[in-house]
């Protein structure tokens, strides 16, 4: 609790002990390296004055871990949101905008998000009277919130590529994944300094013409008969054996 | 699909190399908010580049950002870049824009060559949700038709009634008063347009909840075309204004432009369709003299009154024959 409260105080060296045990850094951690990055906005408002709120937002993938995804809102220091995949921080708001952020969804555990925000005047802040939860209404808020939105958008549809290449490949042989776990190494999400555009290795896998997916459906006996007049030994074979051959017989590349 | 550039030679389509002009003559009178040269351009240069090469020879724009979606090609995309200058960010908009570093002032043209769809106004909020003052940004999409083309939608639907318009793009974004009418011919750019505007509009609402009365933004629109070259499309260009700098956008002479647009009606270009001899005739009586009749010749009118307002804009063909 008090760890996950002083989060970024404990990641600049401030030590604290609780009941005899030593307090390390979190555990906060975001994929980065190779092709691959978080994204980072940073921005301040109010800056005509001596009290200006600077805000650093840094959204990216980390471990899959449904405990840990979501967002995490942090205002001078204190963690005030937590692992949030709630209505509060964008999430399940299709219904309102059809290219909303869905429902969150363990394909989504790997979604990591921060907020930091730090100003001398504390109650320019997000958060409520006992600063422990987080005021919708302030209005650093609501100049925020549709700038996480961009950035939930862009890593969910990264993690929604990430599965499918998983479904297609299976987890060992996925190239998306492979290239994720060999590019990138987890690093402390204090120490990401921006902007940063989110990206990641588009071309995992060895340079080849684009491919795309077929999918069709066709009686079962009709499929076997064609693996047998083939000599081929699945579905997938005979619709791939069956394209290589319709493709010859036309002449083949256009281009 | 086929990626748009091999198929269209962008220099090649007469309306829209006028249209191009026309936003680079308005873009020069941004000088009013900051130098040019301390502006960065960002747009979608394709395999062209025609946009970014104008923008750095015409204004002297040094810090050029083109997004391009079609990994596929990275290659050929860095191979065609024709300046250092100019930095290629392959990734969609979606991904891109978020993370770049908004403390410039920009000259945003996010020419998209579909219609307009949700996820072109969550680009265009994106950037509501960022932009300074001074910023301009001009949106550019197909016409012709809306197509519902969501994944899950196994065969993409022409949205032709209010009701599929709010089930592909939802309740917030669906204008209160939308017919059917005005999903069809060219009341579809009227109504794209108004779109594209009122989704920057409620961007900055959102952006402005954070800013005392004075930086409060405003999107003050200087301009709107339509043309078919082949495809109907259609442009909305407007400036983020802070209160603090209305002035400065008065002095600007977006007014005097005689394309400037502010409203619902837009600019409609269409390529007046004469010979070279009959361009330079007409040439001889430009700029016109107050309201004094065209020496037309035997040139039709409409087209004379039509080279008259684009002359200016208008590329130079020559055919060779050898």
């Amino acid at each position: 609790m008090i760890r996950s409260h002083q989060r970024q105080f404990l990641a600049f060296g401030l030590g604290i002990d609780f009941e005899g045990q030593h307090l390390t850094n979190t555990d906060l951690r975001i994929r980065s390296g190779g092709q691959f990055s978080p994204a980072l906005e940073e921005y301040a408002l109010d800056e005509d004055t001596d009290t200006p709120v600077n805000t650093r937002i840094v959204a990216g993938v980390s471990d899959s871990s449904p405990s840990d995804a979501g967002w995490y809102i942090v205002c001078n220091g204190r963690v005030i949101l937590s692992a949030d995949r709630s209505e509060a921080t964008g999430w399940n708001t299709v219904s309102e905008q059809k290219d909303g952020i869905p429902k969150y969804h363990n394909q989504y555990a790997r979604f990591r998000g921060v907020v930091f925000f730090s100003c001398r005047s504390s109650g320019k802040l997000p958060w409520n009277t006992t600063k422990t939860g987080l005021d919708e209404s302030s209005p650093v808020w609501q100049v925020t919130y549709p700038k996480m939105l961009d950035h939930t958008r862009t890593v969910i549809n990264f993690l929604n590529t990430l599965d499918d290449d998983i479904e297609e490949y299976g987890s060992r042989a996925s190239p998306l994944l492979s290239a994720l776990n060999r590019e990138t190494q987890t690093q402390d999400v204090e120490t990401f300094r921006g902007p940063k555009v989110f990206s990641w290795n588009k071309t995992p896998r060895a340079p080849g013409p684009k491919t795309v997916k077929i999918q069709y459906s066709r009686e079962e006996t009709k499929i076997q008969s064609l693996m047998t007049a083939l000599g081929v030994g699945s579905a997938k074979a005979v619709g791939e054996k069956t394209f290589d051959t319709i493709f010859d017989e036309q002449g083949g590349d256009d281009e | 699909m086929t990626a748009s550039y091999r198929i269209i030679d962008y220099s090649l389509r007469p309306a829209k190399f006028a249209e191009r002009k026309m936003l680079c003559e308005m873009f020069s009178r941004l000088k009013v908010f900051g130098s040019l040269e301390s502006y960065r351009y960002i747009g979608f240069g394709s395999i062209w580049f025609t946009d970014c090469v104008l923008f750095h020879r015409a204004l002297g724009i040094e810090d050029i950002i083109s997004i391009e979606k079609e990994e596929a090609h990275a290659e050929r995309f860095a191979f065609n870049n024709p300046y250092r200058g100019i930095q290629l960010i392959m990734g969609t908009a979606a991904e891109v824009l978020p993370g770049l570093d908004w403390t410039h002032r920009s000259i945003l043209w996010l020419d998209y060559d579909d219609p307009l769809s949700p996820s072109i106004l969550d680009d265009v909020r994106t950037i509501a949700t960022r932009a300074m003052s001074g910023t301009v940004l001009a949106v550019s999409v197909q016409a012709e038709k809306l197509d519902d083309k969501r994944p899950h939608v196994e065969e993409q639907i022409k949205v032709t009634t209010p009701e599929q318009f709010r089930d592909f793009f939802g309740d917030a974004r669906t204008p209160r008063e939308l017919e059917a009418a005005g999903l069809r011919g060219w009341t579809l750019s009227k109504t794209s347009r108004s779109i594209i505007r009122q989704e920057v509009e409620d961007g900055l609402l959102a952006s402005n909840a954070g800013r005392s009365a004075a930086q409060r933004l405003q999107f003050r629109q200087i301009g709107a075309f339509e043309y078919a070259d082949g495809a109907k499309m259609t442009t909305i260009v407007g400036v983020f204004v802070d209160q603090g700098q209305n002035a400065l956008f008065e002095s600007a002479g977006f007014r005097e432009l005689s394309f400037f647009r502010d409203g619902d009606d837009a600019l409609r270009i269409k390529v007046p369709l004469l010979t070279p001899r009959e361009m330079r005739h007409l040439d001889r009586s430009l700029p016109r003299d107050g309201d004094k009749n065209l020496e037309l010749g035997p040139i039709p009118e409409s087209d004379g009154n039509n080279y008259a307002k684009l002359y200016r804009y208008l590329p130079n063909f020559a055919s060779f024959e050898p």
